[in-house]
């Protein structure tokens, strides 16, 4: 599925720190493969695989 | 943060008696139901049969915009469950409404509300068609009619409903804990719209896969 996201890196509000010290995060992004019929994502339970049905459905 | 409850469930009984209502309602099983609840007034929800999921929203009646968040509700409290002292807070910090009441104990703001979406996901691809709480949402602010959308339809709360959350953080369904009659009442903080979807499932246990009515009630507020 294509995606869009959208982050930041503010503290989370329950940070005890009472200063605000945000911290960098990396961000990398990488071609990953399809899929396959044998994912295990898709086969750990069987909601996982209707909703990759559900998502294939949209690139038919 | 302001940590005032450590513990599940605090059950406190209402004063209130039904005769001195200035409004009553049965929702029937499956149907929606909206309506304002002006500042000061008491709202409460009657479980009337017993384990019936009640997918609830509430919005700042002078701004739709501003509307219950399920996130500043449970950071507010620091407690995942609602029940008796809980203050239902707004997406802008608004406080809308405070339980002040709840004979059943506990209930849910994690589960979400069921979508035709999710009944493909949850159950089973041909379950699409099945009647669903945003269904429901949408239908009530479609004949209400003053300009509000899907987009308006966020995280819900789930009276009566008991979802519990494992040690491990596991988020359960389980069998639901209330009882035919058993209610949950509110005081409004300010003026509020309430969107009720009386939830239609068959398929999950949130209604003991028996959909039934539960009553809407209504007093003035205190003088």
């Amino acid at each position: 599925m294509n995606v869009l996201v959208i982050l930041n890196t503010c503290q989370h509000p329950l940070d005890p720190n009472p200063k605000y010290q945000p911290k960098p995060v990396q961000l990398a992004i990488r071609q990953a493969a399809h899929a396959a019929p044998d994912d295990p994502c898709r086969l750990s339970r069987p909601e996982n695989g209707r909703g990759f049905t559900l998502t294939e459905r949209y690139f038919l | 943060m302001s940590a005032t409850l450590t513990t599940g469930k605090n059950l406190v009984e209402s004063k209130l008696r039904p005769e001195s209502a200035i409004y009553r309602h049965v929702v029937d099983a499956g149907d929606p139901w909206i309506h304002e609840i002006q500042q000061g007034q008491y709202f409460r929800i009657v479980d009337l049969h017993g384990n019936q999921a009640v997918d609830t929203l509430f919005y700042n009646a002078h701004d739709y915009s501003d509307r219950y968040s399920a996130q500043d509700t449970i950071q507010h409290q620091g407690n995942l469950y609602l029940t008796t002292g809980t203050k239902l807070m707004s997406t802008a910090g608004t406080h809308l409404l405070t339980i002040v009441a709840d004979t059943c104990g506990r209930h849910d703001t994690l589960g979400g509300a069921c979508a035709n979406e999710s009944n493909m996901v949850r159950y089973a691809i041909e379950k699409r068609h099945m009647h669903a709480c945003r269904s429901s949402f949408l239908k009530a602010i479609t004949e209400w009619d003053h300009g509000m959308t899907k987009r308006d339809i966020t995280a819900n709360i789930n009276f009566f409903m008991n979802v519990p959350v494992t040690p491990e953080g596991k988020l359960t369904f389980e069998d639901g804990i209330s009882e035919p009659g058993k209610y949950v009442e509110m005081r409004a903080e300010t003026d509020v719209l309430a969107l009720i979807s009386n939830c239609p499932q068959l398929n999950n246990p949130c209604n003991a896969y028996n959909p039934t009515p539960v009553e809407v009630i209504i007093w003035a507020a205190e003088r």
